[in-house]
Formats: C-alpha cells, sequence, structure tokens
C-alpha cells in the first residue's frame, strides 16, 4: 500500500504530539509552575472583591462555560484573551510553545521537511503502524479539527486575512474561540437563572478561581517606566522563558509586543536578564518602582488599579522575580547593584515597615511587635474542633527550609538540594527563598568592598533589617552570617551614622543581645550620649542648637539602650548617662518637638527601667538577694522630673502629648511597684500633679485625623488608664475619669467596626498562604489600608486597651455596652490585657451574675425551675476554658513554664502578671503557634468543648449575651453551628439544663434566621460532612428528642444546599426517624417551602422514602418530613408549568407514587392529601396522574 | 502492625458479658444494650425490627468507634412495654422469622433438587 502522509503533519509535530517513531531527544519540559499553584498566599478566599469600575468587576463564574453568556456579554471583550489561556494546556504543549515561538512559515516549511525525510527513510509498515497509532490516539473529531485548521493555516499563508487567528495556527488554540466570538452570539444563548446563581455562589474553590484571574489580570497590565500602570493590554503574552538565543532575543525584542507602550512585569524582568548592563539596570529599576507603588498602593487602599493583584503577582507562586532580584544583585554592573538594593528595599516593603514599628516603639509597652513572614492558619477540621475555625497559625516556610547550616560552610553537605528547591521556598515566601539563595553573604560583601554611597547602604541596611525581623530564624541567619553583623557595626557604628539593625536582632532575643553588648555595640552607640551629656554641661547654648540635627540618632540610640536594660543589660550605665538624661527629662517646657521626642524616648527607658525596681513595701525595700535591677535611690528623683512634666505642659503640640504619655506610663509604673503603705509622699505628690494634668491639652487632637495624632492620643488615653488605675489601687482616686469616659464614647464606635472586621477577616486565612503580616504590611481586603500590621489598627489596639482599662475604674453600670466591650476585646493581641479584659469586663463576678439571671428568666419562662446561684460556678470554667483554648500558645516548653513557675513569689499579686508577660525574654512576638486574633465567634468555643460544665457555661453566656443583644454581631451561621456541635457530641443535650437553655437558644434563633443558611460559606466548604454525623448522631442516641429535631431541622430549610440537605435526608430516612422529626409548626415555620425544590436527586430522594414507606409514620404523626415532601412534590409534580425537560421526570415521580399507593392505608391517605393539595386544580392533578400512571389512579 | 487481632472482633472477652443494659436516668422508658463484638449486621436488622413493634417510640444504634468491635442499641417505649421487653420481643421474632425463611429456603432447594433429578 501507498503511504500519503497527510497535510496536518507538519502541524501536529508542532502542536506537541510528538510524531510515532520520532527518537529524537524531547525537549525538557518547562519547570516554572503554572500561576496559581496549590499551598500559596494567593490562594483562598480572603480577598475582597475589587470592583473599582465596573468593567472591571470580577466574575465568579467559570470563564467560558455556555450558560454564562450574558455575564460574558458585559465584560470587555479584551479580557477574554487572557480567560481563555488555560494554564493546563500550557503546560502540557510545552515543548510544543518552544518551537511554536519562531513558527515563521520559514521554520514550519524546515519542519514539513524533516518530516518528510523521516517518511521515506520509514519502511511502509512503520508507517502503517505510525499511522494506526496516530489515529488511535486523535480519534476522528480532533483529525477533523486539525485538518480544518491546517486548511486555516493554509489561506493564511497565501495571504488571506483570516480573522480568526490573527496569530500564528500554534497560538489558536488559545485565542481562536475567544477573540472570534461576537458579543451578540453569545448573548442571545438563554440564561437560565438557576445555574447562574449557583455559579456566583461563593465558595472557597469558585472564589480562588476568581481570585487567580484577578492574579492573571497583571501579566498583561503595562507599566511605565515610572511603574505607573498604562494599560492592561490585551496582547497575548508568549511564554517567553525559553528563548533560546540571548543575543537574538536582546537584539530583536521580539517577544511581547515590542512597540507598545510600557513594559509588562514579565518583560521587566526579561529586560533584567539582558546582555546589555544597560537594559539590565532599567529592568531592575523598572522592577523596583513597580513594588514600590504596588506595596504603597495596596497600603493606601487606592483604587484606581488592582493593586492587591500586582502586588500577590510581584511575590507570587512562579519564584521569576526573585531570582532575577538575586541574579542582579550578583551583577558587575554597580548601576544594577544599586537599583536592585532598592528594588529589594520595596519588594521587602521596608521603609512601611519602618514606618509601623516606629509608631509601634512609641506605644506601651513598646508593642504588640509581630514578626513579618508569612503565615496561614491551619485548617478547621471536623473532628478536632466541629469546624471552629481560627486555628493556630503556622510558617509558611519552616525554619528548617531557610537552610541555616548552609548558610555557614557553603557548599558542603548541599549534594541533596538543588536550585530548584531554593525556588520552591521563593515560592511559598520571598524573603525566605532570599535568604536561601544566599543574599546575606552578597550584601555583606557589597558592603565591605562595594564602597557604594550611603543611600545604597542605606537601602542593604533596611534590606537587612527586613529580613532580620522576618521570622526568628531569618534573625538567627542574620547574625550566624559570618562577619555580617561586625562589618556593619565597625563601618556603621564608628563613624556614628544611624543604624538599627542591632535594634531589631537584640528585640529578637536575649542572646542575640548579650553578644551586641560583648561586641560593644551598645558601647559605641552610647557613645553618642555620653558625648552629649559632656557638651550639654559645658556649653549647653551651643550644643541646643546642634541637638535637633542629631536626635533620631539619639533616640536609635536609646531605643537600643532600652532593649538592652529590657533583657537585663547596661542598666548600671545609667549613673553615665544620667546628666544628659536629665537636660531633657527636665525640659518640660522647651517647646522644641526634636527635645520632645527624646524625651518621650528616655520616660520609655525609665519606664522599662521602673518595671526592674524591687516591690516597694512599708517605706522600705523588698529586697531579693538577687536584684540586680533599679534602685529606689535613684528612681525617685526621676519621678519628680516626671511630675514637673504634669505641671508645666502647656501647649498640646503632638510631641509634647506623646512625651506627656510616656512620662504618665513611666509614673504608671512605678506606681504599680508600690504597694498601697509604701511611698505615701510620693503617691500623694503624684496625685496632685496627676489632678493638675491639663484635659483640655487633649481636645487638640480629639480632631485632628493624622495617624500619628491618633496614635498620641490613644496612648495618652492608655497612660491615664494605667495611672488612674495604679492610683485607685494605693487608695487614691483621680478626678480625670469623666474627660477620658467622653473621649472613649466618642471614639468607640470607629474602633468596634474596625474589631468585627478584623476578627471575621483572620478567621478564613486557612490555606497556605494567608496575607503576609509583614510584607505589604499585612494584606487586607475589608479595611482599606489596614492589614495585620497597619497603623490603623494599632491605632484601634491601643484605644481599646486603653478604653478597656478605663472602663475597669468605672463605678456603677457601664456606660458602654458589653457588645461594644466584646467588640473592643476581639481587637486585642495581647494575651495578657485579653485575660484581663475576660476576667474584668466580660466576664467579671458582676457581669457573670448579670448574664446567668437574663439567661436563667429566659430558661425559666416564669416556671421558676432553675436559681441563678446553681450555675455560679460556671464563670471559672469558661475563664479557664477560653485562656487555654484560644489564649495559650499552641506548644508552652517546658522549661519556661518551670522558669515561671519559680519566679512566682508570695507577695506579687495580679498586677504584676502583665508585666511578667511584658518582661518575657522575647520582644517580638511570633503568630505562629497561637490563635490571636479572636475570631469574631470566639465566645462560641464553649460550645465545641468536650466538658459538659463547660458547655453549660458557654450555653448560659451565649444566652445570656443574646438576651442583653450583645450577640447580635456574631453570624448566625456560626450560632446555629455551635449548637449543633453540642447536639452532634454525644448526649449532653438531654441533661436538663442544658436542654433548657439550648430550646431557648433556638427559639431565638428560629427568629432571628429568616431565610436559608448558607454553612459552606459561612462555616466550611465540607459542611455536609458534619451535617451528616448530626443526623447520624440524631437516628443513633436522640431518644427523638424534640430539641434535637428542631436542630436538624435547621438543615431542612429550604434554600439550603442540596448537598447539606440530601445528605442530612439521606440519613434519616436510611434510620427510618423521619416520622421522629416534629412538626412544622414547631420549627419555626415559613422557612421551609419557598422557593419549591427544583433539584431532581432531592425530589427523587423525597419520593423514594414516599413509595417506601418511610414517610407513612411521618404523615401519622404529621412531622415535618412529610410536609416538606408533600409540598416539594406537589409543586414539582402539579404545578411545574410546561418545561419540557422535567416532564419525564414529573411523570416518573407521579407514576411512582400512584402505584405505591396500593401499599396500605397509609399511601392512600397520603396520595389524596398530594392531589387535593392545589385544591383549585382538583381535576386537571388528577388527570395528569392518571395519564402519568397509565389510569391506576 | 498495631491492628488488633482478627479474633477480637466476634470473641467475647471472659468476664464480658455479651449483652449489657443500662437504662437511661434522663428519659422515661429508656434505656441502652451494649452488644459486645457485633456490627452494623445485627446492629441494623435489630433496629428495624424494633421499629416494627408500635410500643417501641425510639429505637437506633451506633458504632462508637470503628475500633471498638461492639454497638450500642438504644430503645425507647411506651408505657405499656419496657426496653427489655420490647427487645426481647424483636429477638424472638427476628428468630422465628429467620428459622421460618431458612425452612422456606430448603424446603424450596430440596423441591428444587427433586424437580431436576
Amino acid at each position: 500500500m501507498e503511504y500519503e502522509p497527510l497535510g496536518v503533519l507538519g502541524e501536529i509535530k508542532e502542536k506537541g504530539f510528538s510524531a510515532a517513531g520520532d527518537s529524537s531527544p524531547q525537549l525538557p519540559a518547562i519547570t516554572a509552575l503554572p500561576f496559581p499553584v496549590a499551598r500559596h498566599r494567593s490562594h483562598g478566599p480572603h480577598w475582597g472583591v475589587f470592583s473599582p469600575r465596573s468593567d472591571e468587576i470580577v466574575d465568579l463564574d467559570e470563564p467560558d462555560g455556555p450558560l454564562e453568556g450574558g455575564r460574558d456579554a458585559a465584560r470587555p471583550l479584551q479580557r477574554k484573551s487572557r480567560d481563555d489561556s488555560r494554564w493546563k494546556e500550557v503546560a502540557a504543549a510545552a515543548a510544543a510553545a518552544a518551537q511554536g515561538k519562531d513558527a515563521v512559515p520559514s521554520q514550519a516549511q524546515e519542519i514539513d521537511a524533516e518530516n518528510r525525510a523521516r517518511i521515506s527513510s520509514m519502511s511502509s509498515q512503520e508507517i502503517s503502524d505510525a499511522h494506526r497509532e496516530l489515529l488511535e490516539r486523535l480519534g476522528p473529531e480532533k483529525i477533523k479539527m486539525l485538518q480544518r485548521r491546517g486548511m486555516e493555516k493554509e489561506k493564511q499563508r497565501f495571504g488571506e486575512k483570516n480573522p480568526i487567528s490573527p496569530e500564528d495556527g500554534d497560538k489558536s488554540a488559545k485565542t481562536s474561540t475567544s477573540t472570534a466570538t461576537p458579543k451578540d452570539a453569545k448573548m442571545q444563548i438563554p440564561v437560565r437563572a438557576n445555574e447562574q446563581e449557583k455559579s456566583v455562589k461563593v465558595v472557597a474553590g469558585v472564589m480562588t478561581s476568581a481570585w487567580t484571574e484577578r492574579v492573571e489580570a497583571i501579566k498583561s497590565m503595562r507599566f511605565s517606566l515610572d511603574g505607573e500602570v498604562i494599560s492592561s493590554s490585551n496582547t497575548d503574552m508568549q511564554d517567553d522563558s525559553d528563548l533560546s538565543s540571548v543575543a537574538q532575543r536582546d537584539y530583536l525584542r521580539a517577544e511581547g509586543d515590542p512597540s507598545a507602550l510600557g513594559y509588562t512585569i514579565k518583560e521587566a524582568a526579561l529586560l533584567s536578564r539582558s546582555t546589555v548592563p544597560a537594559h539590565r539596570a532599567a529592568g531592575v529599576q523598572l522592577l523596583g518602582t513597580i513594588f514600590s507603588n504596588a506595596a504603597s498602593g495596596l497600603q493606601d487602599g487606592r483604587n484606581d488599579y488592582d493593586w492587591q493583584a500586582v502586588w500577590a503577582y510581584c511575590l507570587g507562586p512562579q519564584p521569576e522575580l526573585t531570582l532575577t532580584l538575586r541574579l542582579a544583585l550578583d551583577d558587575t554592573n554597580l548601576t544594577s547593584v544599586v537599583s536592585c538594593a532598592k528594588a529589594l528595599q520595596a519588594m521587602l516593603s521596608s521603609s512601611q515597615n519602618d514606618d509601623f514599628f516606629n509608631l509601634c516603639e512609641r506605644s506601651w509597652p513598646g508593642g504588640p511587635l509581630w514578626w513579618t513572614a508569612p503565615v496561614f492558619r491551619k485548617r478547621s477540621n471536623h473532628e478536632e474542633d466541629g469546624y471552629l475555625g481560627g486555628g493556630y497559625w503556622k510558617y509558611n516556610v519552616k525554619s528548617s527550609e531557610l537552610l541555616l547550616s548552609q548558610v555557614n560552610n557553603n557548599d558542603n553537605d548541599n549534594s541533596d538540594t538543588t536550585v530548584a528547591d531554593d525556588a520552591t521556598v521563593a515560592t511559598k515566601d520571598v524573603a525566605a527563598g532570599f535568604i536561601r539563595m544566599g543574599v546575606l553573604p552578597r550584601i555583606r560583601y557589597i558592603l565591605e568592598v562595594e564602597k557604594l554611597d550611603a543611600a545604597v547602604n542605606a537601602a542593604l541596611l533596611s534590606t537587612l533589617v527586613a529580613f532580620a525581623r522576618h521570622s526568628p530564624a531569618a534573625a538567627k541567619a542574620v547574625m550566624e552570617c559570618p562577619r555580617l553583623i561586625n562589618s556593619v557595626i565597625q563601618r556603621f557604628l564608628l563613624p556614628e551614622e544611624d543604624d538599627d539593625t542591632p535594634l531589631v536582632l537584640s528585640q529578637a532575643s536575649k542572646s542575640y543581645c548579650v553578644h551586641f553588648a560583648e561586641l560593644g555595640a551598645l558601647q559605641t552607640a552610647t557613645s553618642e550620649l555620653f558625648e552629649w551629656s559632656y557638651r550639654l554641661t559645658m556649653f549647653p547654648r551651643a550644643a541646643a542648637a546642634d541637638l535637633s540635627k542629631d536626635s533620631a540618632i539619639l533616640q536609635e540610640a536609646l531605643r537600643l539602650w532600652k532593649i538592652c536594660i529590657f533583657h537585663g543589660i547596661g542598666i548600671s550605665l545609667f549613673a553615665d548617662f544620667h546628666p544628659a538624661l536629665s537636660a531633657w527629662l527636665s525640659s518640660a517646657s522647651s517647646g522644641d518637638p526634636a527635645i520632645y521626642n527624646l524625651a518621650q524616648e528616655s520616660y520609655s527607658v525609665l519606664e522599662v527601667l521602673a518595671r526592674t525596681l524591687p516591690v516597694m513595701v512599708k517605706g522600705q525595700q523588698h529586697t531579693q538577694a538577687s536584684h540586680t535591677g533599679w534602685s529606689w535611690s535613684i528612681a525617685v528623683p526621676m519621678v519628680k522630673y516626671g511630675l514637673s512634666w504634669l505641671e508645666e505642659s502647656s501647649q498640646g503640640s503632638e510631641a509634647e502629648v506623646m512625651a506627656l504619655g510616656s512620662v504618665l506610663h513611666f509614673l504608671a509604673t512605678v506606681c504599680e511597684r508600690v504597694r498601697p503603705e509604701g511611698l505615701p509622699d510620693l503617691v500623694l505628690q503624684v496625685e496632685q500633679a496627676f489632678d493638675r494634668v491639663q484635659a483640655r491639652l487633649v481636645s487638640t487632637l480629639r480632631q485632628s485625623s493624622t495617624v500619628y495624632a491618633k496614635l498620641t492620643l490613644a496612648n495618652f488615653l492608655h497612660a491615664t488608664a494605667r495611672l488612674a488605675s495604679g492610683l485607685e489601687k494605693l487608695g487614691r482616686e483621680t478626678k480625670q475619669l469623666d474627660i477620658l469616659l467622653d473621649i472613649a464614647k466618642e471614639k468607640r464606635m470607629e474602633m468596634v467596626n474596625l474589631g468585627s472586621l478584623h476578627g471575621e477577616e483572620h478567621c478564613g486565612c486557612t490555606a497556605r498562604g494567608g496575607p503576609a503580616p509583614g510584607l505589604g504590611v499585612g494584606w487586607s481586603s475589608r479595611v482599606p489600608g489596614g492589614g495585620f500590621c497597619s497603623s490603623k489598627l494599632l491605632v484601634a489596639r491601643v484605644y481599646a486597651s486603653g478604653i478597656l482599662r478605663l472602663l475597669e475604674l468605672e463605678k456603677g453600670s457601664s456606660s458602654i455596652s458589653l457588645k461594644t466591650k466584646l467588640n473592643l476585646t476581639a481587637l486585642l493581641t495581647e494575651p495578657s490585657s485579653l485575660e484581663r479584659a475576660l476576667s474584668r469586663h466580660i466576664l467579671s463576678e458582676e457581669r457573670w451574675l448579670l448574664t446567668l439571671d437574663d439567661a436563667v428568666k429566659r430558661i425559666n419562662q416564669g416556671k421558676g425551675l432553675y436559681d441563678t446561684t446553681q450555675f455560679k460556678g460556671g464563670r471559672e470554667f469558661l475563664l479557664q476554658h477560653f485562656t487555654k483554648f484560644w489564649l495559650q500558645k499552641k506548644q508552652p516548653k517546658q522549661h519556661d513554664l518551670k522558669k515561671k513557675l519559680e519566679t512566682i513569689k508570695e507577695e506579687e499579686t495580679e498586677e504584676e502578671d502583665e508585666e511578667k508577660t511584658a518582661n518575657s525574654t522575647v520582644l517580638l512576638r511570633e503568630w505562629k503557634g497561637t490563635r490571636l486574633p479572636l475570631p469574631c465567634h470566639w465566645i462560641l468555643s464553649p460550645l465545641h468543648s468536650k466538658s459538659s460544665d463547660v458547655t453549660l457555661a458557654g450555653l448560659l453566656l451565649l444566652l445570656g449575651l443574646e438576651e442583653g443583644g450583645a450577640a447580635s454581631d456574631i453570624p448566625i451561621v456560626r450560632k446555629v453551628h455551635a449548637l449543633s456541635t453540642v447536639f452532634a457530641a454525644g448526649d449532653t443535650f438531654l441533661e436538663e439544663p442544658v436542654s433548657d437553655a439550648l430550646g431557648s437558644l433556638q427559639d431565638i434563633y428560629f427568629e432571628e434566621a429568616r431565610g436559608a443558611l448558607d454553612f459552606q460559606s459561612g462555616v466550611d466548604a465540607d459542611y455536609a460532612l458534619f451535617a451528616e454525623g448530626l443526623a447520624q448522631n440524631f437516628a443513633a442516641a436522640s431518644y427523638g428528642d424534640l430539641r434535637f429535631g428542631r436542630q436538624v431541622a435547621f438543615y431542612l430549610r429550604s434554600g439550603t444546599d442540596v448537598s447539606i440537605h440530601g445528605a442530612v435526608w439521606r440519613c434519616l430516612a436510611q434510620a427510618e426517624v423521619l416520622s421522629l422529626l416534629p412538626p412544622v409548626e414547631e420549627c419555626g415555620p415559613g422557612v421551609y417551602f419557598d422557593p419549591p425544590q427544583r433539584s431532581i436527586p432531592l425530589l427523587d430522594m423525597f419520593v423514594s422514602s414516599w413509595i417506601t414507606g418511610g414517610l407513612d409514620r411521618a404523615f401519622l404523626r404529621k412531622a415535618l418530613p412529610f410536609r416538606l415532601a408533600l409540598h416539594h412534590v406537589a409543586h414539582f409534580v402539579l404545578n411545574a408549568g410546561d418545561d419540557e425537560t422535567l416532564l419525564l421526570h414529573r411523570q416518573k415521580f407521579a407514576r411512582s407514587i400512584s402505584r405505591a399507593s396500593r401499599r396500605n392505608r397509609e399511601s392512600k391517605e397520603m396520595l389524596r392529601e398530594l392531589l387535593h393539595y392545589f385544591p383549585d386544580k382538583l381535576e386537571q392533578s388528577q388527570r395528569f396522574l392518571k395519564e402519568a400512571g397509565g389510569g391506576e389512579v | 502492625m498495631n491492628a488488633p487481632d482478627r479474633y477480637e472482633r466476634f470473641v467475647v472477652p471472659e468476664g464480658t458479658k455479651k449483652v449489657a443494659y443500662e437504662r437511661d436516668m434522663k428519659v422515661m422508658n429508656a434505656g441502652a444494650f451494649t452488644i459486645q463484638r457485633e456490627d452494623h449486621t445485627v446492629g441494623n436488622v435489630v433496629r428495624m425490627q424494633l421499629h416494627r413493634d408500635p410500643n417501641v417510640l425510639f429505637a437506633g444504634y451506633k458504632l462508637p468507634h470503628p475500633l471498638q468491635y461492639k454497638i450500642i442499641v438504644k430503645v425507647q417505649t411506651t408505657s405499656q412495654s419496657s426496653p427489655i421487653q420490647a427487645y426481647n420481643l424483636a429477638l424472638s421474632d427476628l428468630d422465628k422469622e429467620l428459622e421460618h425463611l431458612k425452612r422456606a429456603f430448603e424446603s424450596e432447594v430440596a423441591q428444587r433438587q427433586t424437580d431436576y433429578y
């Protein structure tokens, strides 16, 4: 048989199908991952919907299903090209793409010639074998399609204009459907509302794909050289990563759209890999500006472009940009290195972080500061916590993956690790990737050898700071990088330049701090102080003029010292610095902001020192033998300085109030170290001075809107509250409360809103790749410009703790509602202050009794079943539960605990506890292993507890809160779910007070939930599993309990997702317990029937229960399931209109039911009910049933 | 590796009763039978038989854990009966029914065999 090659063979080869018998080596598959890989930060539904302009509305549906025609029409056509670029196809056709790129006709001919040559060299048997194999693999449709495409290509080659595929044939798979499909053609396709609703439903998976599309859009975004977005071009970006010839690439610049304005990110990255140095520098520079624009756009919540997506793309799962920057840092061209340093700085968002950490330093107690490494939350699961959510945080990258050992001894034993591992790490966490790729030694080299100018060094240093702030492991890497710290100290501290790397590192751990002290960094840094103290004493006038210039450096030095003191180092230096300090400690009325700043810093140093004071009892120091802290003899004069501030302060400028706040904090700490009997004179003086503080000072700040002013005010409030409570403990009272309470009330609403958003948002970050708390200052979609580490939240936190502290002092009924207090509490992130808020506000003795009263009143309903006193002990259970569940770290280290236990002395009481936590060895707090911030439904956690005591107390608390209207901010889905967990676990629900409390709560929620409940998006995507477990427990252990039945009914509402509804029904039907559900009147009627069910599988279940007798007893008892089945089946079978597609199903159901009616008396009655369901359509119904059943009725 | 031995699924350990009854203190006329070394096979059939009894208000069973080879059957009856009575009745009825089934099967087989030869 003579073989004739098909005309399409060339194209087949081009498409990446290896022709049969082709022995030429395959090109390696592209290793870069397609954009959304699992387990990355860009994953997950915590991203809000971005809609700056109407045409940018993010679609949640699948991009090209025919049913979304209407939606597609509303979307600008240009987006289609991206939508259709299916990554899987790209990856599969990887090898083909390599060749397809340059698929100019000449090459196609070449391929063709090659193919012909190969064919001629094959035997006819081989050829026919190959032919058959090909045909088998392709199938007739594909062949036809390829042939058609071959024809098209043929036409194109002859110069015919072809509107369908403007690009090369290899691209047509991606573009032909998209660009060619005219708008109106799609619009004609009917859209079924039902389907569309389903596609919009925000379940995690769909949300992720919407987010993916947003990030994909960034690929085609073009940026100008200063990093601004020019346009989103619709050019289909080719996959450029494998352009084989660098030289050709550089001079031809054929990738993308060379003539278009601006560059895409990808093009910029390619540009920075050019052989021409100037190209590289420009490319890196461009990347840097894009980073900084994205970070600031994200932080300011700018809406002009989708900055959130830009930022995610930059740090995205393609390690490309990380690799590019890392390579650029090794460049021989200094300009590139300089640009790269700046780009790095922007990528790690150093400046934003610096600002934030600066603000943090200024608020008491110097924090909370958090490590900035990206984290994600442990997914809540059904067995462990019953989908409670708010799991423990974990790092994206394990500390072992940072490869600490190999940063030290370069390539000794890294034989089993490859560059690909580096890239993998970089995909998960950019900063970790950099460290792993050895960026630290390189930075050291640049610092040591290149001697670049100050600006570059500053950029590099702030990069170092960013790395040190990343995570404990990264800080260790920075510390242990050979000679790095030494050279930093040598080069920058000695010539007296500003640097705060040591500062950050010493926050990290005590041992580092000791190390610094040994190195002499402290001495060097504080030599400034020596010098100043000398100059100030000798030439007070001249020095004062220079002071403002150097104040920034001095502040840093003071901070470093403060941290050293925190770790118990350098306390003795106080005597040396005293003259300098006293100069600005006493200059209350100087009016110079620089001095105020210094004074503020100095007082916070004093505050830390004061924490080391021994406790003063009855006029004498209670000295421990090993005491190494400050002594009262020095402290008392300092207090006098502070008092003079309180009296002299006048103007109310920001800096002054800030300093004043610091003074107050200092005094408060001093007061906390005094027992009521100790130092009465001093305390009296403090009290008098405090009363004279002009609260009007603050009034000017109340209108101000800058972040700094807000923080100042919040800090002042907090300080005053602390001092007032300190004084009260010493038996004094203050007159300031009213004014402060005014401020508190004014601010609380703002805080409350922030608080609930905050908690809700961070609850859902369960996929690896939740928001990075540090990079980009914590991403946030719901609060513009407010993520984890944003100034907005910082201010809110300071306010929250201040207000709560202040409210402790209130006598009588509280001026702020419990609901507000709950929201304020959710803002706190420090375990110690949370504990305090819990025990003194939410669950204070008084409050608990009130709550109980409300709850018991509701349960009793006038019958006097229970008495409040019998539940009093619940408070202890709850406190223990909350502390253990939410506030404790995951694995408290054994030796840490022991240490704490040893230090607890008899004399110390609760107020020291707070200080002790503040005094623990680590200043930066890790997200890892904690559950904070609290999710908005944290109050529900006792209901998930296994102990029935805790559960009961939790129920009473919830009931009390509901009665008082304080729980209305918690989503109803969560509350219903929490009740369900009580039923699903064991048989606690049968116990007397528990069951009554559950019943009362159900009554409330029947009222509150007037519609379908979306458990899948509200609680967990796999909710059907849980619902099934609940139904099983109902069947196995409920004894037909009325309350349990009512709870199950929550899942049978109309509009509940079919999977949940179906799972519950199936379970109940199999166990024959449908009849045990209560009548519909008992379960909050009005939510079960509208709209009528249209889901065939569900109706099928109804009908099969009907005909197998599963509903017989339910019919006799008028139970909910019979009413449900009757209603939905009647509406579907008898009232479905003329939809032809459903007719078959309707007839089938009608036939089954009428046949089954001969089974027994009940089923006959049931059929009669069905027939009479629509009394006005009786005849019609009869006719339909007769027709369907073949005359059997 | 540390899977329990096979025989543990059906050999009742010494000193343990095959069936233990515990009255439920929270609910009237209710109780739980713990049947050792049985699973869904017995649990389901007993439950279904109990459901046929008009005096039984509730009957359900569960396997508390896949590796604990026991089932717990919970029964609640009207005041005319008691869980133990209902349980015994259900078992004897089942016994009769199965006996009948067996006999019918055997006679049918015998009939067929004579027809065949």
